[in-house]
């Protein structure tokens, strides 16, 4: 995770891998500096305009998690009531002009009791979801075996 | 340089031109750790993201993609890759390295 990519590291969006970078500029910049055309792997998101900018090749569709949204409702309700999206994708609508919205800089002790509790229930979703299907040991515990034996290897796969 | 600790309060100042201002920061037992920024990125992140999109950013995670975020507004920048990060990457690292006794 980078905060603030400075302009002579931006090849860094090539690196292979997941990454998450800010870049403390608008979307002028980024229509500007052909950066889209550059590295279309990336997902490109405008705060300020409320836009992304994603590369649309059926294999790389971003899926919806339906069964969090559901189980993450109800809490996130009480702080954010809109259930609609506000990000657009910038290649349908390139002339989006987002309302303003005032970003909240303060909180108080009940929204920090809202965000512990969506928290809490999103990690109860994770672990159910996600991280149980996951086994509890690792596969290549036992010392003397790991090695390069690769049919070993498929073996302790295949069980797992 | 002064240890951090888990469960303990962490005072710091801040010095600016004008003003000198004595502060504290909480830092939850361990096991709450992860929670450290709900005073200050979730409220703003939670508000300005709606769930649906904020499932999708997480959903892109998952799928290894890279996520650039921009905005000329650094707090709102800041908060939300801190947030993202550690609610959706680091929190569930931290699961799994618990889940195999790491720590």
């Amino acid at each position: 995770m980078i905060f603030n990519l400075p302009d002579v590291l931006f090849p860094l969006c090539d690196a292979p891998g997941a990454a998450l970078i800010g870049i403390n500029k608008g979307e002028d910049f980024l229509k500007n500096s052909g950066l889209f055309e550059e590295y279309p792997s990336c997902i490109f998101v405008c705060l300020d305009e409320e836009k992304f900018y994603l590369e649309k090749t059926p294999h790389k569709e971003i899926p919806a998690l339906e069964s969090f949204e559901k189980a993450l409702l109800k809490s996130y309700h009480k702080i954010n009531s809109n259930l609609m999206k506000r990000l657009v994708d910038a290649n349908k609508s390139p002339n989006y002009i987002p309302k303003p919205k005032k970003i909240k800089y303060t909180s108080n002790n009940d929204d920090k009791n809202n965000c512990i509790e969506i928290c809490q229930v999103f990690k109860e979703k994770l672990h159910e979801k996600l991280i149980s299907f996951i086994p509890k040991t690792p596969i290549y515990q036992d010392a003397e075996q790991v090695s390069l034996n690769i049919p070993f290897r498929f073996s302790k796969i295949l069980e797992s | 340089m002064k240890n951090i600790e888990f469960s303990t309060s962490l005072d710091f100042k801040l010095k600016g031109n004008f003003i000198e201002l004595n502060t504290a920061l909480d830092i939850p037992e361990k096991s709450k750790a992860y929670l450290m920024e709900s005073d200050w990125a979730y409220p703003t992140v939670f508000d300005y993201f709606p769930l649906k999109d904020l499932l999708w950013l997480f959903s892109a995670m998952m799928l290894e993609r890279k996520l650039v975020f921009f905005s000329k507004n650094l707090y709102l920048l800041t908060a939300s890759l801190y947030a993202i990060q550690l609610r959706f990457s680091k929190y569930s690292n931290s699961n799994l390295a618990q889940q195999f006794h790491l720590f």
